[in-house]
């Protein structure tokens, strides 16, 4: 008996070993990113030649000799993971996405690249980094996400873009902004047109060896956003819904009140008669003001009630301020609830809903991917909206082995209402902010009576709107009234299409045709009403059609070769791009019938006019991949771009890289077991820029269409230059990726040097050479500067914590660097240009300004340095100082807008199902022009909104301040461009917080859903800077503007996977 | 098979595109523009360059509103002097002007429009002397088209020639700098030129436009014939104090012209077809200049923010001088009251005392109006003056009757003599050309100081400045702050 369980116990270990030695696995790959599986995971067991792939539904079966026998299964993107067998025959894998980001797939020109054997210097922001963040422009995403890259959001208008600026700013009269790519193509449309939820990822080319395949166009970096496709496998759809409420984002100034207000002006008034021309004697002076002497001199005085034309309060005109320039103890405000023009200007909706949908899937032969969005942002501005709705279809086939195509097809439909806030309208009347933030704080929203302050109402006992007859601040308009009465409106529809062939004619080589194709259609809609404003006295209707139309056509063979341990991987083709915009404009007078607004109901024709402009470039290109062993990386482009916007003499020109790397983990001698990944790569190249030019910039023109009478008329254009070219930056980048402690830390230190030649400036040309009517005195665009831009770039990744529940980690960008001019026009060694001025060794955003020194504690002058001891100036220490500010020269200021570091940090924390991350951007150095304080520190001016700083104004001889004498006839001298308005730009703004849970599954299962998460998330929190109100981040160049303030964004959202 | 298959397809469509691009390719031009070589081909295309120029006369400048074309300095010449008053502060514009700020604040946009308006006529003027013997066409279409661009320019450099120079004093030098002589196409800078060589282009200028245009019988009132060039010499004359030749041309110009009756000097100035009119702007619907409108700011009728809270007035001083029995005094109102005869924009506009009414839109739906650039009202002051300077008493008195008895039937000719009769003459000038353009030249020209006292002039609206010495720095304006940069410092600031 117990031989025979002997036996049968040796009997089935030997049948188990035998059985084990023919053993074959069997499981399923999935991603733990969203739990689909991945088809074509690598599987290799470990020491011998077997391996396999898993199929399109991510499944494998492969057979191991015994139970040690270890399997590696690794895909790009995702860590690579080793399973001893054992006694298993169903191995399941759930693949980690790569930390580390050291074998991420890169998007870049003309392909896709694994970041290891990558030469260049990008940076991709993935979907998973902003798909819980309810952004409706994709732009939004980019802001802190990388270093190397500012974003400035001037506006907040629902849907509006950042302004994108990579490696500092190669260009001084063209464009700086960078190159947009769309699946492959540049893109001619409105990216708010892309559907965030749509992008599967945003890669920034930073250096040559990335952007130079994109040639004339690329020199400011290139964007490229790559839409999401199918994934071959289980079929998946996705919704997504989050609401959110909008606020302002940016505080306004702080500015005096009616009670400090009214005793300000009334000492201006007293100073400009005291020491002004008229030279009144101080209580004479006094006297007037108040509004007690009415003659004096054989000459008519009124008080400072006729200067400011209203009273808000409950006595009488000339009992308002006293003789000793303090208000009326007895006064009190009338109607003090009306005077908050901002708050009744932020009356908007104030609410962002966003909705989509989308299903994915495919199978062995083919994958798709569908979605339809709907977005509804109403700003906290009267009428601003945006309604999106957008649908996307992206289809590849593989019908047969030697052929596969595809389709990725866009389409859009936005309308919106923006209100007239945009930076040809800075000081409009209309303009909300510009009017809420200068109108004095005396003046009300509403009609009301001058004696008892109640609402004056109209025949249907509604409150009126007041137009301010009597208003020095804007006379005659009110800009709430008139944004509500008037219309603004665009509708615009967009389609966006690329289509591709490939033929697989040998292996390793293919051919692809690509046709890309943009279309965006702008019809825009304005009403301006006929009581209030420029419609006054008969209503206005304007309608405008903007079309773009563009191509993109392209013949391409790519061959990729692996020879021993040589890869190699090279294409070459040709590109034609074309590009056509249409304009189309009509506008009536004379409204017909109340509430139509089509021009026919108009009854006097004002304008008509329609143009077309066309540019085209004609190209040619190629590039050669070359690795050893994936230790030694090399790489090559080169470009021939001839491009229609320059002169037949000098169109076409050589755009080329070159660049190599170095995997020094991978030698045998680098034996340091704590480095994951270390690599030295370093490129250089020539790219050009055309943007900002123009579509004929070299090309002497007249103007048609300046018919007298209906005699036809033109004038002078435009003057010629025919050497007129690209601008040429020579980018020179190198840098080191690591990551060390198994991804526990990694990241990358960079140093570029972007020089850029035949910079071109728009010089200015005499005045009395002539000029245009509209635009004033020529300049002629002209290859004449040089400037670099040199700097140094970090990024750190740490993985601080990282246990089975809880997990932190953290980012850190870094940016530092140096412009500087370094080639000026002949003969122009200094050009000035608003507050700045270009010269050699100086940065473009040097401030050139005239020096205030202070305020004369004798009489409250305001001080200027000079050079020129004029009889207005005077000697003071070292110092020659003079009050007349024309008197005062120009100097550099030994200040720049540029920052002297920026950077962002990108915290995330997770605890089981909860994530949160938390997104800052800052900067520090570097100041800001503070134009709108400079408007609010005016020092006399009757009727516009005043600073709570002037309150620190001189009042008597001896009083030591640096705020001048209040003085209407002294505006511009005391209160003029100087350095007195530069303030700092260091800021820290909170951009984005988000807390993510995930749903439990068993909850899931009861809806038959796979996954689902909810958030809450707010967008541009908090910012701290050195003065409320002022927009240090943005712009670039340190100015700011009456913009629309950016909004404060904070949403709840929901996403459920099926 | 399939190999060769796709390879065939292949090769066919590599081939269609790389032929695809034809040599012209990158030739691409604009469809609302044209090249210069295009513009003066032929003379019909020359009397297009020419329109243009005529059509700058009333177009939006550079972007600031008052300054529609030639009416922007209309409105600054008056605001200048002493005839014009502002009734309150509630409207801003032209404020800082009228309390003589802007034109000594070498930034401003009033001496960037001065300085650039005339040189973007002078340019285009430039490029048709320089281009039009070459075109296509008839020599006497080429002496025409030439002859307007030289009595252009001449006019141009005598506008800004008294703006930007000092005061010309005939018997002297005249030796200090006015403006750069550009006289042809060019892309360097010019210095400054005297006062005096300015002067002596002008006068080649308009002397070479006066032999062009004899015997040239124009389309409408926009086009510079022979009259309009007679004017225009006969105010340089007047400037340079050359009596004889002021008064001949201005005999000569107005030849031809009758002065209006008394209904159509009630009419609104605002039509070009009246008879006495010599040079004007005909401004049509779909051209119209909107805000940038002489009427936007002057006009009693049509609605914008200055014509409703800040209407302008006459100086009382110059109104009680009026005969009751001149119709122009019924252009303004000392009441303040006369709701039937004096419109308003709007029930909320205001109204003051001395309001006006001369000028009116005749569709308020419209900021457009005529805008009159020479009248010949204007021809027989000038010709009444230089007599009378140049001691011709009798001569003056019956040139000036001719126009006062045409304003007021019981005009009586004048028995003043000397500078009795001088000062008659300057106030007829004063009321009769009010609102048009001429104060502040006439100050400068005749050396008189401002004198805004003794009227209804508010000392809290103009900055104290009630008075201004003739011989003050600020009768000079200073040259634009772009051009001294531009130039880099070859044109040169005046003293400031």
């Amino acid at each position: 008996m117990q031989k025979l369980l002997q036996s049968l116990f040796i009997l089935i270990f030997i049948a188990g070993s035998a059985l084990a030695q023919e053993r074959t696995i069997t499981g399923t790959v999935i991603s733990k990113d969203d739990g689909q599986p991945i088809p074509s995971v690598g599987i290799i067991v470990n020491g011998t030649k077997s391996s396999t792939q898993t199929a399109v539904n991510g499944t494998y079966s492969i057979k191991v000799s015994n139970t040690n026998a270890v399997l590696s299964f690794s895909y790009v993107g995702y860590k690579t993971q080793v399973i001893t067998v054992g006694t298993r025959t169903t191995i399941n894998v759930t693949l980690l996405g790569d930390e580390n980001q050291l074998n991420e797939v890169l998007v870049v020109a003309y392909g896709k690249v694994n970041k290891s054997t990558f030469t260049g210097s990008t940076a991709q922001i993935n979907n998973a980094e902003f798909a819980k963040r309810p952004i409706t422009n994709v732009l939004n995403a980019i802001a802190g996400s990388a270093p190397g890259i500012q974003a400035s959001s001037a506006s907040g208008a629902p849907g509006t873009s950042p302004s994108i600026r990579i490696r500092g700013f190669g260009s001084i009269n063209a464009s700086n902004d960078a190159l947009f790519v769309v699946d492959g193509a540049v893109y001619n449309g409105d990216i708010s047109n892309i559907d965030p939820d749509d992008v599967a990822s945003v890669s920034l080319l930073k250096d040559a060896s990335t952007a130079a395949l994109y040639g004339s166009r690329g020199g400011n970096g290139v964007v490229m956003i790559t839409t999401k496709k199918g994934r071959s496998g289980k079929d998946a759809l996705q919704f997504k819904a989050s609401v959110g409420l909008v606020s302002r984002g940016l505080p306004e100034y702080e500015r005096v009140n009616a009670q400090q207000y009214y005793p300000l002006m009334w000492e201006t008034y007293r100073n400009t008669m005291q020491y002004g021309s008229l030279k009144i004697p101080r209580d004479v002076a006094n006297s007037i003001a108040s509004g007690l002497t009415t003659s004096y001199g054989n000459n008519t005085y009124s008080g400072i009630k006729s200067q400011l034309g209203y009273n808000p309060f409950n006595v009488a005109d000339n009992a308002i301020v006293g003789t000793d320039g303090t208000l009326n103890p007895n006064a009190s405000l009338l109607y003090g609830d009306d005077l908050d023009w901002a708050d009744q200007a932020a009356q908007g909706g104030k609410k962002r809903q966003n909705y989509s949908l989308s299903y994915s899937g495919g199978g062995e032969k083919n994958d798709y991917f569908t979605s339809v969005g709907y977005t509804n942002e109403e700003g906290y501005l009267i009428k601003s909206t945006l309604k999106r709705y957008n649908g996307r279809i992206n289809v590849n086939s593989r019908p047969t082995k030697w052929f596969n195509t595809g389709f990725n097809l866009a389409g859009n439909y936005s309308t919106s209402q923006f209100a007239n806030v945009d930076a040809d309208s800075q000081t409009a009347s209309i303009n909300p902010f510009f009017i809420s933030r200068f109108m004095g704080p005396i003046y009300p929203v509403h009609l009301h009576d001058a004696t008892t302050g109640a609402l004056v109402l109209d025949g249907t006992g509604q409150p009126q709107y007041d137009i301010g007859a009597l208003r020095p601040f804007v006379s005659g308009r009110n800009a709430i009234f008139e944004n509500l009465n008037d219309t603004q409106t665009a509708a615009k529809g967009a389609l966006n299409g690329r289509g591709y062939a490939t033929f697989n004619i040998l292996p390793g080589l293919k051919a692809t045709t690509n046709i890309s194709f943009d279309f965006q259609d702008i019809q825009e809609r304005m009403y301006d009403n006929p009581l209030v404003g420029d419609g006054s006295p008969s209503g206005r209707a304007y309608q405008y059609s903007y079309r773009t139309t563009s191509y993109t056509f392209s013949q391409m063979l790519d061959y990729t070769k692996k020879i021993g341990k040589h890869n190699f991987n090279i294409i070459g083709g040709h590109e034609n791009y074309s590009y056509k915009y249409n304009y189309l404009t009509g506008s009536r007078s004379g409204q017909i019938v109340d509430g139509i607004t089509e021009l026919v109901n108009f009854a006097t024709i004002l304008n008509t006019n329609s143009y077309e402009r066309n540019a085209t470039i004609d190209s040619y290109l190629s590039r050669l991949s070359y690795d050893f062993d994936g230790k030694y990386l090399l790489s090559a482009s080169l470009r021939r771009d001839g491009n229609s916007k320059f002169g037949p003499e000098v169109r076409w020109a050589n755009f080329w890289s070159l660049g190599a790397g170095w995997n020094i983990n991978k030698e045998s001698f680098f034996k340091v077991d704590w480095v994951d990944q270390l690599k030295l790569r370093g490129s250089y190249g020539v790219l050009g820029n055309d943007g900002g030019l123009g579509y004929y910039p070299y090309q002497a023109l007249y103007n048609l269409g300046r018919n007298n009478q209906n005699e036809a008329g033109f004038v002078q254009g435009a003057l010629e230059n025919s050497n007129l070219t690209w601008e040429t930056s020579k980018n020179f980048d190198t840098g080191i990726d690591f990551s060390v402690l198994k991804g526990r830390l990694s990241g990358s230190v960079e140093y570029f040097n972007r020089a850029t030649s035949g910079l071109i400036f728009a010089v200015q040309q005499p005045l009395s050479n002539g000029g245009t009517y509209n635009n004033g005195n020529f300049e002629i665009n002209t290859n004449i500067g040089s400037l670099y831009n040199r700097g140094v770039e970090l990024s750190v990744t740490g993985q601080v914590v990282k246990s089975k529940d809880f997990t932190y980690s953290a980012t850190l960008n870094l940016t530092r660097f140096k412009n500087q001019i370094t080639k000026m026009p002949v003969g122009q060694p200094l050009i000035q240009d608003g507050t700045k001025a270009y010269s050699v060794g100086h940065s473009i955003y040097d401030f050139y300004l005239r020096e205030f020194y202070g305020v004369d504690p004798d009489n409250g002058n305001a001080l200027y340095k000079t050079n020129n001891l004029s009889a207005n100036a005077r000697v003071i220490g070292q110092d020659t100082v003079t009050t007349v500010l024309a008197e005062a020269n120009y100097r550099y200021t030994g200040d720049s807008s540029i920052p002297d570091l920026y950077g962002s940090m990108l915290h995330s924390f997770s605890y089981k199902n909860f994530t949160l991350g938390v997104n800052f951007t800052f900067q520090t150095g570097g100041k800001v022009y503070d134009s709108a304080y400079a408007s609010l520190m005016h020092g006399g001016t009757y009727g516009t909104a005043m600073s709570v700083d002037a309150l620190n104004r001189w009042q008597n001889p001896g009083d030591i301040t640096d705020v001048p004498r209040l003085d209407n006839g002294q505006v511009p001298n005391f209160a003029g461009g100087s350095t007195r308005w530069l303030t700092s730009a260091t800021y820290f703004q909170l951009n984005n917080v988000t807390l993510n849970y995930n749903l439990p599954k068993t909850w899931m299962e009861s809806i038959g859903a796979e996954r689902a998460s909810i958030y809450v998330s707010g967008d541009n929190l908090a910012i701290a800077a050195k003065r409320k109100g002022m927009g240090a981040s943005t712009s670039f160049n340190g100015t700011v503007g009456n913009n629309y303030n950016f909004s404060r964004i904070i949403s709840l959202g929901a996403t459920v996977n099926f | 098979m399939k190999k060769i298959f796709s390879k065939v397809i292949l090769a066919f469509a590599f081939a269609v595109a790389f032929t695809s691009c034809k040599k012209d390719y990158l030739d691409t031009t604009p469809t609302e523009q044209v090249a210069p070589s295009t513009a003066f081909s032929t003379t019909t295309n020359g009397w297009a360059a020419l329109n243009g120029i005529h059509r700058i006369m009333y177009s939006q400048i550079f972007g600031v509103q008052a300054q529609g074309g030639q009416s922007g300095n209309m409105l600054y010449m008056d605001v200048l002097g002493e005839d014009m008053v502002f009734n309150t502060s509630a409207s801003t514009w032209l404020l800082s002007d009228y309390k003589w700020i802007q034109h000594r604040n070498t930034p401003s946009s009033i001496l960037y429009y001065h300085y650039q308006f005339y040189y973007v006529i002078i340019g285009n003027a430039n490029m048709i002397i320089a281009n039009i013997d070459a075109a296509t066409g008839s020599d006497a279409d080429k002496k025409v088209i030439k002859g307007q661009a030289l009595a252009y320019r001449a006019w141009a450099y005598y506008q800004m020639v008294q703006l930007f120079g000092e005061r010309y004093i005939a018997g002297t030098p005249n030796s200090s700098l006015a403006v750069p002589l550009v006289l042809q196409p060019s892309t360097t800078a010019t210095p400054r030129s005297t006062v005096a060589e300015v002067y002596a282009q002008i006068n080649a200028d308009i002397d070479q436009a006066i032999a062009n245009l004899t015997g040239y019988g124009r389309a409408n009132k926009s086009h510079l014939n022979v009259n309009v060039a007679q004017g225009i010499k006969a105010r340089i004359a007047l400037t340079q104090q050359n009596w004889a030749v002021a008064a001949q041309l201005a005999k000569e110009a107005r030849a031809g012209f009758t002065l209006m009756t008394n209904a159509q000097y009630l009419g609104g100035f605002n039509d070009y077809m009246n008879n006495e009119w010599i040079w004007a702007s005909r401004i049509q619907a779909d051209q119209t200049s909107f805000f940038y409108s002489f009427f936007a700011y002057m006009s009693a009728n049509y609605s914008t923010g200055v014509t409703r809270s800040s209407p302008k007035s006459i100086n009382s001083a110059l109104y009680n001088k009026i005969s009751a029995t001149d119709v122009r005094k019924k252009l303004w109102d000392p009441t303040g009251k006369n709701t039937a005869e004096f419109p308003i924009p709007t029930s909320g506009s205001s109204r003051f005392t001395y309001i006006s009414n001369k000028f009116r839109v005749a569709d308020v739906n419209l900021s457009i109006g005529d805008v009159p650039y020479m009248r010949a009202a204007e021809l027989y002051l000038i010709e009444a003056e230089a007599l009378a300077r140049s001691g011709n008493d009798a001569g003056a008195a019956a040139a000036l009757y001719t126009l006062a008895v045409n304003r007021d039937t019981k005009y009586v000719l004048s028995s003043n003599t000397g500078t009795a009769l001088i000062d008659e003459i300057m106030v007829q000038r004063r009321v009769e050309l009010w609102g048009e353009g001429f104060r502040f030249y006439d100050l400068k020209r005749t050396n008189v100081a401002l004198d805004r006292t003794g009227a209804n002039h508010n000392a809290s609206f103009t900055n104290g400045v009630l008075s201004v010495p003739a011989s003050d720095i600020r009768w000079q304006f200073l040259i634009p702050q772009d051009e001294i940069n531009n130039t880099n410092g070859v044109v040169v600031q005046n003293p400031q």
